[in-house]
């Protein structure tokens, strides 16, 4: 690889995680006003125009305070949780197609990666709510460790309608394959089981269980302050990132659209993925935590391993 | 490529010794996973990306998750070996040490070469779903109906009346 190629390719890097990051610092923004115009109020307004610059001041205010680490703490895994949390949750924007021509990387098993880094994803939460020496952090932390086990086999299983559908593991070749019809037609079951598995794997509302405020103080993070909860904060911001673009690309045609060019289009499935997130959020109540469990179990993996059936009967006939 | 395997292959074997002095349990199912990322490089480095991938997903997504909730549900404890390391234990085990790279020496001079290549094999995705539904159909679907007998049972176990 010629000196010229490495450049290009850190460029390319720098753009997506510095794109990335900005977004991730203004959906905290996004987030706040949405639900203000849900519930008739006005949301962040002081700082800056529209409240513009509010992630800013967020985002200084949590530098200067005091990094608290408790006693008793497993300082190792204290400190590597967040860490955990908020590099995985970059990482699949390796192999996200941005454009036709605008991807860092095309591995040809790339949904695979996907699901190895949410498996490797638990285990920032785990590590933070077993290493803070608390009863709520540790009951977060084991809630968000069955949470996300008993989902991720309805989100790979919804993974695999898609797989065998358009023939393919790499992301951008199920991007072109799209370019007539999108997956969310003819892969709608499929659709519906990977929305709900990604709302609880992403811990939103009405999944929430792992921080649920009103019984578990903040659930994993309780004990963390300053910039280490800033990462986990950022980190779920950056998991819903991540989350809205592969459904963007899994089921909505990725950067395919008409007149407008790739990027733009991305951009905008992305964020109306986003706002629907948010819009649930404030919508729905929490569920009870044995509800959450079966749901998953009951109804999802079922759902998806019917739609999987379906669309093995649907490739050989159609 | 060589030195990256031999790097990464010490790296292996330092997470595996970690996995056995470990004094606490949580540290040692950490190295595990460690371990296994470093198996799947290994994968990588062989050139099966999807090997690797599911390594990880099966390993590091499935296993060590459920080691760490058994370890957090039984209690955190650190354990105390119950032996000490002395002078004369500590010289003891050096020299077996040399002793068995002596032995694994000689046979590595001696059979190693008697072993026969792995023949060719297509590792990835679509390869092995052919390898899995044509030519080894009855041991992968023998495999399975193993498996669904041990979840079954595990319900019947931990099912008080069924």
């Amino acid at each position: 690889m010629a000196l010229k190629d490495v450049l290009i390719l850190v460029v390319k890097i720098s753009i997506v995680i510095g794109g990335m990051l900005g977004v991730v610092a203004y959906l905290t923004l996004m987030e706040r006003k949405v639900v203000a115009y849900i519930q008739e109020r006005l949301g962040p307004n002081r700082v800056g125009p529209w409240g513009l610059l509010q992630p800013i001041a967020d985002g200084i205010k949590l530098f200067f305070k005091e990094d608290v680490i408790p006693a008793h703490v497993d300082k190792l895994l204290y400190i590597i949780a967040p860490a955990i949390t908020m590099t995985m949750a970059v990482m699949p924007f390796v192999i996200i197609p941005f454009s036709k021509s605008f991807f860092l990387s095309d591995i040809n098993v790339g949904i695979l990666l996907l699901l190895a880094i949410s498996g490797i994803n638990t285990y920032g939460v785990l590590l933070a709510g077993i290493s803070s020496n608390s009863k709520y952090s540790m009951i977060g932390g084991l809630r968000v460790a069955s949470q996300l086990i008993s989902y991720e086999v309805a989100l790979s299983l919804a993974f695999v309608g898609v797989v065998l559908w358009n023939g393919s593991m790499s992301l951008v070749k199920i991007t072109e394959a799209q370019h007539v019809v999108w997956n969310i037609i003819p892969q709608f079951i499929g659709f519906i089981v990977f929305f709900i598995a990604a709302l609880a794997e992403l811990n939103r509302i009405p999944f929430d269980l792992p921080e649920a405020e009103a019984e578990l103080v903040a659930g994993y993070h309780t004990e963390y302050s300053s910039m280490k909860f800033a990462l986990f904060y950022l980190g779920e911001y950056a998991n819903l990132t991540a989350m809205s673009a592969i459904i963007t690309t899994l089921y909505l045609g990725g950067w395919q659209g008409p007149w407008l060019p790739g990027f733009v289009w991305f951009a905008i499935k992305t964020f109306v993925v986003l706002f629907v997130f948010m819009w649930i959020r404030w919508t729905y109540p929490r569920f009870r935590f044995d509800q959450l469990i079966s749901v998953g179990w009951k109804v999802l993996i079922p759902l998806a391993l019917l739609n999987i059936a379906l669309t093995a009967i649907l490739r050989i006939y159609i | 490529m060589k030195t990256v395997f031999y790097i990464n292959a010490l790296f292996s074997l330092i997470f595996a010794l970690g996995v056995i002095f470990g004094k606490n349990p949580l540290r040692s199912a950490l190295s595990l996973l460690l371990f296994f990322l470093t198996i799947a490089l290994d994968f990588f480095f062989a050139g099966s990306e999807y090997l690797g991938f599911v390594q990880i997903i099966v390993y590091a997504g499935g296993i060590i998750v459920m080691i760490a909730f058994v370890i957090i549900l039984l209690g955190l404890k650190k354990e105390s070996p119950d032996y000490d390391i002395t002078v004369r234990s500590f010289t003891g085990i050096i020299l077996l040490g040399f002793f068995a790279l002596g032995v694994l020496y000689g046979l590595a001079k001696s059979v190693l070469h008697l072993i026969p290549k792995a023949p060719y094999f297509d590792t990835s995705a679509a390869g092995i779903g052919d390898a899995l539904f044509s030519k080894y159909l009855l041991p992968f679907e023998v495999a399975s109906i193993l498996l669904l007998v041990g979840v079954v049972l595990a319900f019947i176990f931990a099912k008080k009346e069924v």
